[in-house]
């Protein structure tokens, strides 16, 4: 059960837009790691252990590569630590490595939970109002990857099955795995587009049509909203002492106590509503 | 292994550790200075953290007499004088560029575009400024070199395309 996802739309949207905001906005090592370190917390608990520990484990593998080209790339910064063919390795371009493939990896993370539990009927209820034929293609383009896979998934197991990749040659071989991509490719993408025409078909995108949704504000949603703008307030306001600097020295971490407490409590709010799903799922379900 | 051959590793004090040669009568030399009084003047346009490495005077390197070796360009001489005076320098390799010549990235730690999307280092011979990147020009003997910085495309410094 993903309970963060009974959330309105409109405020999942911009709980999204804010966290993203902060990692790039600020560019602050601390907001970066917390923010790094909660989205990997609320990916697993969103998917089991062993997805979570594969892309994981596929992360780090993005984190050292992001990390090792920034440093043989750029060499500022008032502090080398050491030189490697004549180009300095410097203190202050490691830990903006470090914060650049952080942010990176927060950025995919967020964006995967944030995925995870968007439904095509949410993005139509978002992009509708602006625009309805937009809205059909960007909830569809969103599940054309997933699609994709699932699709090529299920070919390749049936086509093992009944012996279409039993060849002696190498090449053979990755010609007809190429072959079967390329189908299903196209049968995934005509398989969407189908979807887009029978949904205006059946009316959608209409002028003067109501369409019926299930979204509805409720207490927390307004809660979440309200809290949401205080943050953006107080960042907005406290802006000179969140901005951060690495070049040519790396600035003085001015944020205080108050702040970390704040942006801790702000970036672990999808954890605690996941935390407090589960847990009044298990009493409730004990109770009976 | 195959990452670490070719490698040169260096600690701070072994690479900035550079000999200089002795100027001596018959010896071939030239001066070279290093100046950013453009981003002086453009101060509201630079980052305030910045600021304490741009000199009052604009003279990042004042001018000094350095001998001309065998086969040196500007950038060799360049190199040899932010190196042997702790000025730090950041340049692109010429194998890594279009122009086939170093490109000078930075020099103590005021960068291309740090005075806006016009902002540079540009050098002059004798007061021109040759259409070669640092690395293809061979200066001569006597020749004055100036390494200066812009923040106008080389406009503020008298440059005309």
């Amino acid at each position: 059960m993903r309970y963060f996802s009974f959330c309105h739309p409109l405020v999942l949207l911009g709980y999204y837009i804010v966290t993203i905001s902060l990692l790039y906005l600020f560019f602050n090592p601390l907001v970066i790691s917390l923010s790094c370190l909660l989205s990997v917390v609320f990916y697993a608990t969103l998917h089991p252990f062993q997805i979570t520990l594969k892309e994981c484990i596929f992360y780090v593998a993005v984190f050292i590569f992001i990390f090792l080209m920034y440093i043989l790339t750029v060499h500022n910064g008032a502090t080398p630590l050491l030189f490697v063919n004549d180009h300095p390795l410097t203190l202050e371009a490691i830990m903006y490595a470090l914060n650049l493939a952080g942010a990176c990896v927060a950025f995919c993370f967020w964006s995967k939970s944030y995925l995870a539990f968007i439904t095509t009927n949410e993005t139509l209820y978002l992009i509708a109002k602006l625009s309805k034929t937009l809205s059909i293609y960007i909830a569809i383009g969103l599940q054309f990857v997933p699609l994709l896979k699932r699709n090529v998934r299920e070919a390749r197991d049936v086509q093992k099955a009944i012996g279409y990749f039993r060849t002696k040659s190498k090449a053979e071989k990755l010609i007809r795995l190429i072959r079967l991509w390329l189908n299903v490719f196209y049968k995934t993408a005509e398989q969407l587009l189908d979807r887009t025409d029978f949904m205006q078909w059946r009316g959608y995108g209409v002028a003067k049509r109501t369409h019926f949704h299930l979204f509805q504000w409720k207490r927390r949603d307004y809660g979440l909203l309200v809290f949401t703008m205080i943050v953006l307030l107080y960042l907005m306001i406290k802006y000179q002492s969140f901005h951060y600097y690495f070049y040519p020295y790396l600035a003085d971490l001015s944020v205080t106590k108050s702040d970390f407490i704040l942006l801790l409590t702000w970036l672990s709010i999808p954890v605690l509503f996941e935390l407090k799903g589960h847990l009044q799922w298990k009493y409730t379900r004990l109770k009976m | 292994m195959i990452l670490f051959k070719g490698t040169k590793i260096q600690t701070v004090d072994e690479y900035y550790l550079t000999h200089l040669d002795d100027i001596t009568a018959d010896a071939e030399t030239i001066s070279l200075t290093i100046r950013s009084d453009a981003a002086l003047q453009n101060l509201d346009k630079i980052q305030e953290q910045l600021h304490s490495y741009i000199p009052l005077d604009g003279v990042v390197l004042d001018r000094e007499r350095y001998v001309l070796r065998e086969g040196d360009t500007v950038f060799d001489l360049l190199n040899r004088a932010v190196r042997h005076h702790r000025i730090q320098m950041e340049f692109q390799r010429a194998d890594l560029n279009i122009y086939n010549s170093v490109y000078i990235e930075g020099i103590n730690y005021l960068y291309e575009f740090s005075c806006g999307p016009l902002s540079g280092w540009m050098y002059t011979v004798n007061g021109e400024f040759p259409s070669y990147g640092v690395s293809l020009f061979e200066p001569k003997d006597g020749d004055e070199i100036a390494f200066l910085y812009t923040c106008n495309l080389g406009r503020d410094l008298g440059y005309a395309f």
